[in-house]
């Protein structure tokens, strides 16, 4: 294994590894991997059926590939946990050949999700009051993620990013005596804003908290174009993004995850 | 050229008009790991050496900036 430490030593390798038949589920950028070559955490292992990217979490290891020969096994060994998730279109054949050899290699299915999407339109008003917590209110929202997300398969931003997106506004509240009871962290490029996270603290599920975070994340993005991933079995979340014009689009997504005890 | 550059397009990505589109990427017609698959093919076609720093939407946008981009890399 090779820790990277350098972009362009990144990009070298990865484009070395765009030949006919490749298939990938990352597009590497500065913007993508620039923070984990920065803090030392992005490994780069060459294996018989093409590149694997590690980026180390923490609590887990989150795979990247681009695989060139799905014939030949991984053959090296992998840290234990190591998450991946590939997402792939009806005619991505190649990716869903993928999660396949993936299960081979002794990964094991998590969940499989889907993509909802809302073309542009116009938001309502929030009914509730929402707060736009600031950077110095990271450890208070990542605590109430961490309380609501597994940490494996959760998709939890790190410290540092949370805290840039804070910046942005990116993360809208519903608070009650000092406490978060609602949450929902997006992303948005001036284009298309993305839906993280979405949460109700579980004694305040079922009292209609999910419109008001819904509402002001439309408001908050002025309407644009809008994607979410949701669990595939999530029909309740299904129900509420609906609600909100979110169709399915025909993405799905498998998230596969390897550990010791299966092996490889 | 041209044409080899059309036969991969529409081998990658069936149904398009690539000849007529002018914004192939900002109106999310080729997707980032379509880019990926395209670039491998064009790699592999026309001998050239394309980098991931390449994979940006102008590059993508027409056929033209595709071709002006092989050519580029040609050099």
């Amino acid at each position: 294994m090779a820790p990277l430490n350098d972009y362009e030593d990144l990009s070298q390798l990865v484009s070395s590894h765009m030949r006919p038949g490749v298939v990938t589920n990352t597009m590497v950028t500065p913007g993508e991997y620039g923070p984990a070559i920065a803090a030392g955490t992005l490994d780069a292992l060459e294996t018989p059926a093409g590149l694997l990217l590690l980026r180390d979490r923490t609590d887990h290891t989150r795979l990247n590939f681009y695989l060139n020969d799905l014939s030949r096994p991984l053959d090296t060994p992998l840290p234990s946990p190591t998450v991946a998730e590939v997402a792939f279109r009806p005619r991505d054949t190649g990716l869903q050949e993928a999660v396949t050899y993936l299960r081979g290699q002794g990964f094991t299915s998590v969940f499989e999700r889907v993509r909802l999407s809302r073309p542009a339109g116009p938001a309502g008003e929030p009914a509730l009051p929402l707060l736009t917590p600031g950077p110095e209110n990271t450890p208070w929202v990542l605590s109430f993620l961490r309380e609501n997300f597994n940490p494996l398969t959760g998709c939890l931003p790190t410290e540092e990013e949370l805290a840039g997106q804070l910046a942005q506004g990116r993360v809208l509240v519903l608070e009650e005596k000092g406490q978060i009871t609602g949450l929902l962290h997006f992303v948005f490029d001036g284009k298309t804003g993305e839906i993280r996270h979405l949460a109700v603290r579980s004694d305040r599920r079922g009292t209609g908290r999910t419109r008001p975070l819904l509402a002001g994340y439309l408001q908050a993005i002025g309407g644009a174009k809008s994607i979410v991933w949701t669990r595939r079995d999530d029909l309740a979340a299904q129900t509420a993004y609906g609600r909100f014009g979110f169709t399915p689009d025909g993405r799905r997504s498998a998230v596969l995850c390897y550990t010791e005890k299966e092996g490889i | 050229m041209k044409e080899q550059l059309l036969a991969i397009l529409t081998e990658a990505v069936p149904g398009v008009d690539f000849e007529t589109e002018t914004a192939l990427v900002d109106d999310e017609i080729l997707e980032s790991l379509d880019i990926v698959t395209i670039v491998s093919e064009i790699k592999d076609a026309f001998d050239v050496e394309i980098s991931v720093d390449d994979l940006v939407p102008e590059n993508f946008n027409t056929v033209d900036a595709m071709l002006a981009l092989i050519e580029a890399r040609k050099e």
